[in-house]
């Protein structure tokens, strides 16, 4: 029998061993990772997941500017693509990527989630030489693991809290309040514990059905709250952290939100995207807490362009509490990176160069203001499209208190268990004590002990 | 003689063959390749490094199995107890008491709804009927008759609505299998047990459902195989929540291998429904060597 799987196991990784070793693209010109400068048509693959397509467009944009540059220099060089857009969930799509690259198929750009398992794949080129000062600072921080940068930041998203103007013009708010209390949660005069409140008493006198509302699902936007609460989930080496004491306060909250102070429904967690969407949209919750890129589906939902949305809904960063004494917004940036078997890594290079340091920084400048968010690179934000976009003119500032955090890896794993005892807690299911006690277990048994710091 | 029935057989083995390749290129070499996984701490960075049984001991530590486990057992048990009810229930009424055949057809094609509907789509249904708002189909009705606030049915009751919401997709199946059996009975068998003065519930109770015994045994353990292995439909509508409330074993293998990209755990939980599957089979086929020797 041990023979027998012992013969199997060496087929099998015989079979991926050889696939994995036939990667690159099909063209009719001379390779460049055999040292030889290339020549003729190279066709590039470019994979991208999910709806903001900006990302891949601005790399095919990239390499026109490219071709016309080639073209004028008499070089004999013309970039080529063949696209693959999926919209699937990203754990899938990562999947895809190495199943692809075991197959010798893999594209030579690609969109990025779960770095890490990519890095260990052996998939991702290293581009730590990209990383220069045209890019906002700190930005590469996701994509850099274990000191070498895999992926370029396309944007800097930033993920803040949404309020209804209206609401606080109702419960008697002058314009010019209304206008400064972004401003007041950025320099510390508006605290977590006073917003709170705040959500209260727009509930209370009647001026929204809700007072705060967060998304329906697992994901890192909970983070932010639980850091607004002083809570870590990560160290200075980018180790996942399990924090008892944060966690304990952080769901002490969520569970008062929803069972005592009754600002955030109990059923959020039973609620789709596109009902959350429209309450957020039409002012039914006063208060939201997520990327603000969720602005475009927000807008959406109730039928509203991006200047009418921001006549009527305001943003604002994570304010100081008792807890936590910086205010601040998490930026997750979305980016791409090379694959270290393509045939082409400089040209592959030569795209991402033009983009962030070429003409093309246009096109992430595009891109940011097509998905309402600032831009990774400097010299973007100072654009037309995004100085003048309705909500990116009044976030501006935002970029000077924005926090990057690391790589963590086995977070999915964490927000997974962690959204599991929100669900509980809300719905008056579980207590605070229980929830930490049982999120420990789970963490303790689904991870292992060297990626995690108990505190 | 003999070299003819060497040819015939010789002949079905090759009408045969496609399909035996098909089962082990798309079943059993998976089904190897998940026992291998069971034993390794495969993640999303697919590469293979054996842990010994460190899945299967970390299927016995978490507090969770019991539940999951539980869960499985309640599921199973009451949609196949409530599914064979129904079936008997649906067949009787449109084959014996509805003489009409055409109208009894169309009740059952009612029934097949369901079935035919896309999982997704089907699931999508019940969460627009279900929504916790007052936009809810469900919340409408509860309010128009005199709710004060809309119900979370789904965070309230998801046991219940997983269970109806599978129910009525396993109907059709088994009431179909039980409708021909019913037809299949001889019909001097009623005629004679109303000679004798017997009543209807008596018909049903004695001539009925013994002559359909087999057939019941054989949809519920029929049905309890596709119930221990789908998840699809409670996935959809409570994802196995709130918490773990209705994670059943199958949808714990999926979340272990596609949530949290621990292929090697889920693959050993799977590994374990494998065994029991595989043990239910067993039964199966004993349920039916024994039925193929009673009818002989």
């Amino acid at each position: 029998m041990k023979k027998l799987l012992s013969l199997t196991l060496a087929a099998l990784m015989a079979v991926s061993m050889l696939s994995g070793c036939s990667n690159g693209s099909d063209n009719s010109s001379t390779a460049q990772n055999s040292g030889e400068e290339p020549t003729g048509t190279i066709t590039l693959k470019v994979a991208h997941n999910m709806d903001f397509v900006t990302i891949p467009d601005a790399v095919l944009a990239a390499g026109e500017r490219l071709n016309e540059k080639y073209a004028a220099e008499g070089k004999d060089l013309k970039i080529e693509f063949e696209t693959d857009y999926a919209r699937i969930d990203w754990g899938e799509y990562s999947n895809n990527l190495i199943f692809a690259q075991k197959n010798g198929e893999g594209p030579d750009i690609f969109s990025v989630s779960d770095l890490s398992s990519l890095v260990e794949a052996g998939m991702m080129l290293d581009i730590s030489d990209l990383m220069t000062d045209d890019f906002v600072e700190g930005i590469y921080t996701p994509y850099i693991v274990d000191g070498k940068a895999y992926a370029m930041p396309f944007d800097l998203p930033v993920r803040v809290i949404y309020y209804n103007k209206a609401a606080l013009k109702e419960i008697g708010w002058t314009d010019e309040q209304i206008e400064a209390l972004p401003t007041q949660m950025a320099n510390g005069e508006f605290t977590w514990e006073q917003f709170l409140d705040l959500c209260k008493e727009v509930q209370d006198k009647g001026a929204a059905t809700w007072g705060l509302t967060h998304r329906p699902g697992a994901g890192s936007d909970f983070l932010d709250v639980f850091r607004t609460l002083g809570g870590e989930y990560y160290n200075d080496e980018g180790k996942l952290v399990f924090d008892s004491e944060g966690l304990q306060r952080f769901f002490q909250e969520i569970y008062d939100n929803a069972n005592t102070t009754k600002i955030t429904p109990q059923n959020l967690t039973q609620t789709t995207w596109d009902t959350i969407n429209t309450m957020v949209g039409d002012g039914t919750a006063f208060a939201y807490y997520g990327p603000l890129y969720s602005a475009t589906y927000v807008a959406g939902a109730v039928d509203k362009t991006p200047e009418q949305f921001a006549e009527d809904v305001g943003f604002a960063v994570f304010p100081v509490s008792e807890y936590n004494d910086t205010p601040f917004c998490i930026a997750a940036p979305q980016g791409m990176g090379i694959n270290a078997t393509t045939q082409y890594p400089e040209i592959c290079k030569d795209l991402f160069r033009e983009l962030y340091s070429g003409d093309s920084i246009d096109q992430l400048a595009h891109h940011a203001d097509t998905i309402f968010t600032l831009s990774s690179v400097k010299a973007a934000n100072e654009m037309e499209d995004i100085k003048t976009n309705p909500i990116l003119e009044k976030v501006g500032y935002m970029a000077d208190l924005s926090v990057t955090p690391p790589n963590v890896d086995g977070l999915t794993t964490y927000n997974n268990e962690l959204y599991k005892q929100i669900q509980l807690l809300e719905l008056g299911q579980t207590t605070p004590e229980q929830a930490v006690a049982d999120m420990k277990t789970q963490i303790e048994i689904n991870l292992d002990a060297d990626l995690v710091e108990y505190k | 003689m003999k070299q003819n029935m060497r040819q015939k057989n010789m002949q079905a083995y090759l009408f045969l063959s496609p399909f035996l390749v098909f089962i082990t290129v798309l079943y059993i070499l998976p089904a190897i390749l998940t026992v291998i996984m069971a034993f390794t701490s495969l993640d999303s960075a697919f590469i293979w490094k054996f842990n010994g049984i460190n899945n299967f001991r970390k299927i016995l530590m978490d507090p969770n199995t019991p539940i999951i486990a539980w869960n499985t057992v309640k599921y199973v048990g009451i949609t196949i107890f409530l599914t064979v009810v129904l079936d008997l229930f649906f067949a009787i009424m449109t084959t014996y008491f509805i003489r009409d055949e055409r109208k009894g057809n169309i009740f059952k094609s009612i029934l097949m709804i369901p079935m035919i509907t896309p999982g997704v789509v089907y699931s999508v249904l019940w969460l627009w009927l279900l929504e916790a708002t007052p936009n809810g189909l469900a919340n409408k009705v509860y309010m128009a008759l005199g709710g004060s606030e809309p119900l979370n049915w789904i965070a309230q009751y998801p046991f219940v609505i997983i269970i109806a919401a599978t129910l009525l997709t396993s109907i059709a199946y088994g009431t179909t299998v039980f409708s021909s059996a019913v037809k299949s009975i001889p019909e001097n068998q009623f005629r004679a047990a109303r000679v004798d003065g017997a009543g209807e519930w008596e018909i049903v109770r004695n001539i009925i459902l013994p002559n359909l015994r087999f057939h019941i045994t054989f949809i519920a353990l029929w049905e309890t195989l596709g119930l221990l292995t789908n998840y699809v439909t409670i996935m959809l509508i409570t994802n196995g929540g709130p918490g773990v409330q209705t994670e059943v074993w199958a949808l714990s293998a999926y979340h272990k291998a596609f949530s949290d990209s621990q292929y090697g755990y889920g693959a050993a939980i799977s590994l374990v429904l494998i065994v029991v599957v595989m043990v239910l089979m067993l039964v199966i086929g004993a349920v039916m060597h024994h039925q193929e020797k009673s009818r002989s």
